[in-house]
């Protein structure tokens, strides 16, 4: 399934009655964000940029629809989307998907090594974490 | 002095604290001697100093998780279900960081019901944590933190 555009979250959103938040410090930003306490007291989060952008990748779109979003299934969100009708939603609490991505440590310790967005992206987690290990043990002058 | 007065209350009253606030507040933050106030017998609190809260709060590590699309960046933080998204990562890190202290001032001006609900009350201690880091402009290191059985980077070794 493709990844929504910000259009069909903010519509998802007020088709699901979520209340939209104001910021503490006001303004709204670059975002506006909307809430939905359910009736256990779970509290749903969620943001929606201005402008017509998507969700460009998956594994972030599966954790916005699990974690954000609190839905068991992805198909959840277009069905809404599609009849205009809120979602019957289960437990919010789900395992956390596995997914493409490197810790954010890793990724600030490369840029800091001086490491370039373009090499960054081609590493895997594993490939980048090596790769920052190997930086900070040459630079501490390891093995020598 | 605060010294001296510490070793003979426990417990201080809210009124007492006003009072004395300097005295207060140098034992809490300037001898590290955590302060208990009370107040009407059912509210009470703790003044503690923020070397003391991050020792406190040390292990509630941040592990944030970057995804490389096509022409975005977008880093995920699964303690407190926020993303930040940006075209390039300084981007969408400095998106991240506003993120969370958007969240941080949302969940203790409405802590109340932010406290009882299932899936927000443990953000509480990585918000707390958030919280302070802020404070001290040192959320952005925080939130990118190696993890303390990690290696240790350069600057640092």
């Amino acid at each position: 399934m493709p990844t929504p555009r910000f259009t069909e979250l903010s519509r998802f959103c007020e088709i699901d009655g979520w209340e939209e938040v104001q910021r503490g410090r006001g303004g709204t930003g670059d975002h506006r964000r909307y809430r939905k306490v359910l009736a256990d007291g779970t509290i749903l989060r969620t943001r929606v940029s201005h402008g017509a952008g998507e969700i460009g990748d998956p594994g972030l779109w599966a954790r916005i629809w699990r974690h954000q979003l609190g839905l068991e299934t992805e198909a959840a969100f277009w069905e809404a989307l599609r009849t205009g009708r809120p979602v019957d939603r289960g437990d919010a609490s789900v395992d956390p998907p596995a997914g493409p991505s490197i810790p954010g440590w890793v990724v600030a310790g490369l840029f800091q090594a001086g490491r370039t967005e373009a090499e960054i992206r081609s590493l895997t987690a594993d490939e980048a974490t090596e790769l920052l290990y190997e930086l900070w043990a040459g630079e501490r002058g390891d093995g020598e | 002095m605060y010294r001296a007065y510490a070793l003979y209350i426990k417990t201080i009253t809210a009124t007492d604290a006003r009072q004395r606030w300097a005295d207060v507040f140098s034992q809490a933050v300037g001898a590290r001697w955590p302060v208990a106030i009370a107040r009407g017998g059912d509210e009470h609190g703790l003044l503690i100093g923020f070397d003391e809260a991050n020792l406190v709060l040390q292990p509630y590590a941040f592990s944030t998780e970057v995804f490389f699309e096509t022409d975005a960046v977008s880093i995920w933080v699964p303690e407190l279900d926020l993303y930040g998204r940006g075209a390039t990562f300084e981007e969408a890190r400095a998106d991240l960081v506003e993120e969370v202290a958007d969240y941080v001032d949302e969940f203790l001006e409405d802590a109340t019901l932010y406290l009882r609900s299932p899936n927000r009350a443990a953000h509480f201690p990585w918000v707390l944590r958030a919280y302070v880091a802020n404070a001290t402009g040192e959320l952005t290191a925080l939130l990118f933190a190696p993890p303390d059985n990690g290696p240790v980077p350069v600057a640092d070794a």
